[in-house]
């Protein structure tokens, strides 16, 4: 992962990326704005996502890694807005474009059909009242001119695609006689049906249980290989990061706290708050064959800190077990090796 | 499925039952001899018993019920006392005009009510919003009796738009009809637009913030769609409810506004029978208008069935 | 830090101070409050006694000397609209009072006793199958037209509502662990849920009974309207508004001034009953 400082580029100058750049956040600031009071639930994010690849943003409820995504698809509630940085996409024709200043209507264009995104609740996320088939054929109808008969025909192959049992059947039906990991491979189904270049998957897993999420994530590997789509991984859980993403990003209350390459993350975390986490996933092979007992070791003491009462410094210090003075004040993201950052005084005490 | 609609229909059953129960119970309630109230002061005993017993009020109360009940099954309202008709026919040939008012007046209803609704809830906490439930509020506030004087004096008086009174005449045409209806209709429309606004915008709060809503935006879908395919049919099951609710409402609304334009309709039949003491119409009224309202609310029922698959299932 | 501002945090507020940040409450209370004070200051604050009949200065439209006008029979308008004030919310009044005891009763009957329940809860399914006004006019014309009259009708019309709130949370706190676990033990249990269950009751009860205050007071200006009511010689806004229908075009403050105080009427009691939903219990807000 190459992280560069936030260029002068003017907005008027054409927009570039690398050739192997799919999309990249420059210091992104998402705040949500209500009269007097502001809470920054993204503040100054970067990362970039090459091809094929998939990246995690990893944190607990509250780190601002949903924000960050539903800021990409500019799918915000009110009253929450982009303050400032970039999100430049490489759209299909190569051209690149700053999602960030994109006006509605040409991002409308994109959602969907460039971009695409799951949820975490496979059961509400399909509306109850259309069947499976209509709802995916809505989309490639929104985005394509072919006509309904050539749809349904591009939905079943879909559902195949995704592995679902007697797709042809399963089109006329409605989500409620559907499993919770047969309405995420619909999700699934339904996101991939434009051909998107990139995936946004939003906790995909979280709501499923152990053995579906399993096969969920082999399905969007496989998946991966075959469209060639990069994945953007939204995640509590750096198990599944570890099964899944090439690299990581660590958000704690709207920073970054640490990224880089997932093997070198893994084998030595420069954060506290990340070998914290680390400590708390339960092996997950053990757990597949022992019948997957959650167990959370060493659990980080303490809560993410309210996002309207932030520390100054270090928003991690209150919870740090390494905490010293000069932790009042914020550190920058420092490189502590190649590809790898971290924001942490102490990075080589770890 | 089967099962629901058999459950559903058996509850109709049991309400309509319970409904016709109540009615003997209050029209028997009547302090003192219904016969003689009926005949007022001024009526000989003889001419009471013979009412009396014309009313079979001479027998025990059991049998009274269960004869009741034999009438009804065979279609039998009986007489009215004053009109020298069947109730039945009497409520017959006053059944179009409230027929007419009650259709326009829901669809006037649903016409404001809804769009408000969905619009006030989609720009929660705007001035649109504020206004709007503001309006809502109001709009219960208002006796329809009185809104329906305001429209006479400003749209039939002043500005001679539409008749005053009445439906027209027996030999009037559908349109000479139509136009004894419009403000009629439209006092009523308004009055019971405020409960299906407030529903509706409650109803549409519920459903903009579910997660269906949001994959809806992101797979591309303009706004106008994303709330008018995805939220708005889920939000109509609710509202749907309250539109049958409603319909008590109208009829309430349609005695009273029936009275302010004299339309002669069911409402209008029911107030002089109340005022002549004409226990068999006053009766036969309200027996066929709760069984009305059941049954709408019976057919809303069944509409789930075509909105919502999962009740299907 | 990520917040410029936090919202202050105040110690639990005062009840006043609840009720002032509810501009729709205070607004509904202080109109409200207007109204009674009107109604039974009435004596005090007419011009004239409601019933002075002057035939030389009937219909006379509103002036520095009748402030509303006069009506048919030359009496001021001014004078009858706060007099019929009294009126109209004595029968409000009672009339909920009423629904409240018989809805609370038949509420409890149907939660505590299951045998009970299946009836009672049919019987209130049906009563409100009955559109308000239909079944207040056929009650009135069973029980024969008076004040008492119109008072009992309209909380037997409007008891079931009250009925259902009270037994659907009967019916939940009943099956508390710790109510179940005294019934095992052989503790009688009905007071220890009375107790429960209008604890439980006592805000849903109190805004259902402002809604019920609106509806009736509505309703009886209908039945006065329509003639079924009270006697078309007592001021109420209804039979003010009857009075007044034949003279529409031509006398129009006759039904104007009685039909804006049923509407300040009914729409202050509406915004407290909304506001106290809001104040007392923010999950009521949904089933409106």
């Amino acid at each position: 992962m190459v992280i560069t400082a936030s260029s002068g580029v003017g907005t008027g100058a054409a927009l570039a990326l690398p050739p192997h750049v799919q999309l990249k956040v420059e210091d992104l600031q998402t705040y949500f704005i209500q009269g007097a009071s502001t809470v920054k639930s993204v503040d100054g994010v970067s990362f970039s996502l090459s091809r094929g690849q998939t990246l995690a943003v990893v944190g607990e409820s509250g780190s601002g890694k949903s924000v960050t995504s539903l800021t990409i698809m500019r799918l915000l509630a009110h009253p929450g807005r982009i303050v400032g940085g970039r999100v430049l996409y490489r759209l299909r024709g190569g051209d690149v474009v700053d999602l960030a200043q994109l006006p509605e209507k040409r991002m409308r264009a994109i959602r969907g059909r460039e971009i695409a995104m799951i949820f975490q609740e496979p059961m509400t996320s399909l509306n109850p009242l259309f069947t499976v088939g209509d709802q995916i054929m809505e989309m490639i109808l929104l985005h394509e001119s072919v006509s309904r008969d050539e749809a349904r025909v591009r939905a079943k192959r879909m559902l195949e695609l995704v592995e679902i049992p007697a797709p042809e059947r399963r089109l006329d039906q409605y989500p409620h006689e559907m499993s919770g990991g047969m309405r995420q491979r619909v999700m699934i189904a339904l996101a991939l049906s434009c051909n998107p270049s990139l995936l946004i998957a939003d906790e995909p897993t979280t709501a499923l249980d152990v053995t579906i999420q399993a096969q969920i994530l082999d399905l969007l590997r496989r998946l991966q290989k075959e469209i060639g789509m990069s994945i953007l991984f939204i995640t509590h859980n750096l198990g599944v990061v570890a099964e899944i993403a090439h690299e990581v990003v660590v958000m704690y209350a709207g920073r970054v706290v640490e990224q880089g390459l997932v093997l070198n993350v893994f084998e030595r975390p420069r954060h506290p708050y990340t070998r914290g986490l680390l400590a708390c996933i339960p092996d997950v092979r053990r757990d597949r064959t022992e019948g997957g007992g959650r167990r959370l070791l060493n659990a980080i003491p303490g809560n993410v800190p309210s996002a309207l009462d932030l520390p100054t410094g270090c928003a991690f210090a209150p919870r740090c077990p390494l905490v010293v003075d000069r932790c009042r004040e914020l550190p920058p993201l420092i490189p502590v090796s190649e590809d790898h950052l971290s924001r942490c005084w102490r990075y080589d005490d770890l | 499925m089967t099962r629901y609609v058999i459950r559903r229909f058996l509850g109709m059953i049991a309400v309509m039952f319970t409904v016709v129960t109540i009615v003997f119970v209050i029209v028997r309630v009547a302090p003192g001899d219904p016969a003689a109230v009926m005949l007022g002061p001024d009526a000989t005993a003889a001419d009471i018993a013979t009412l009396r017993e014309k009313l079979g009020l001479d027998r025990p109360l059991i049998l009274q019920y269960l004869y009741f009940l034999g009438q009804l099954l065979r279609g039998d309202l009986g007489q009215s006392i004053f009109l020298n008709m069947p109730v039945l026919s009497a409520l017959a040939e006053r059944a179009e005009p409230t027929f007419f008012l009650t259709l326009f007046s829901i669809l006037i209803a649903s016409a404001i009510a809804l769009p408000v609704g969905i619009l006030a809830a989609y720009k929660r906490g705007s001035l649109f919003d504020q206004v709007a439930t503001t309006l809502a509020m109001l709009a219960a506030s208002i006796p329809s009796f009185w809104l329906g004087l305001i429209f006479i004096q400003v749209f039939a008086v002043r500005f001679s738009w539409f008749p005053v009174s009445g439906y027209g005449g027996p030999d009037a045409s559908f349109i000479v009809r139509l136009s004894h209806l419009i403000l009629p209709a439209t006092t009523l429309g308004i009055v019971s637009s405020a409960l299906i606004t407030r529903f509706t915008r409650a109803s549409m709060l519920d459903v903009l913030n579910d997660d269906y809503v949001r994959t809806a935006r992101s797979k591309g879908m303009g706004e106008f769609q994303v709330v008018m395919k995805h939220a708005f049919k889920n939000a109509l099951i609710p509202v749907l409810t309250v539109i049958g609710l409603t319909a008590a409402l109208l009829v309430s609304g349609a005695v009273v506004t029936e009275t302010v334009f004299s339309l002669p309709g069911v409402g209008n039949l029911v107030v002089s029978a109340v005022l002549r003491r004409d226990y068999p119409v006053i009766q036969g009224a309200l027996l066929v208008i709760a069984a009305l309202y059941v049954l709408i609310n019976f057919v809303i029922d069944m509409l789930y069935l075509v909105v919502d698959p999962r009740v299907r299932y | 830090m990520a917040v410029t501002s936090s919202p202050a945090i105040a110690g639990r507020p005062g009840l006043v101070s609840l009720v002032f940040q509810r501009k729709s409450l205070l607004i509904g209370l202080v109109v409200l409050g207007a109204i009674t004070v009107f109604a039974v200051l009435a004596p005090l604050i007419a011009p004239y006694a409601p019933n002075r009949l002057s035939v030389v200065n009937r219909l006379q439209p509103p002036s520095g000397r009748w402030w509303f006008g006069t009506d048919e029979f030359g009496r001021d308008i001014f004078s009858r609209t706060i007099y019929a004030g009294q009126l109209s919310l004595l029968v409000g009044a009672a009339a909920t009072l009423l629904a409240a005891a018989i809805g609370i009763t038949l509420g409890l009957v149907a939660g505590f006793f299951r045998k009970a329940d299946g009836i009672v809860a049919r019987i209130i399914d049906a009563m409100m199958a009955f559109p308000d006004i239909l079944l207040a006019i056929s009650l009135v014309a069973a029980l024969g037209p008076s004040l008492a009259t119109v008072i009992v009708a309209l909380g037997i019309v409007y008891a079931p509502r009250l009925a259902r709130i009270v037994r659907a949370s009967t019916l939940i706190i009943r099956e508390l662990p710790y109510i179940e676990a005294a019934r095992a033990l052989g503790v009688p249990t009905w007071r220890i849920m009375l107790r429960h269950v209008l604890r439980n009751l006592v805000s849903p009860i109190l805004v259902q009974a402002t809604f019920i205050f609106a509806y009736a007071m509505l309703a009886e200006a209908s039945l006065s309207f329509l003639g079924v009511g009270v006697s078309p010689e007592v001021p109420t806004w209804g039979t003010m508004i009857a009075a007044g229908r034949q003279y529409v075009g031509s006398a129009d403050w006759m039904t104007l001034f009685p039909g804006i105080a049923i509407v300040l009427a009914v729409l202050s009691l509406q915004l407290v009953g909304d506001g106290l939903r809001d104040l007392l219990d923010p999950r009521l807000r949904k089933d409106l």
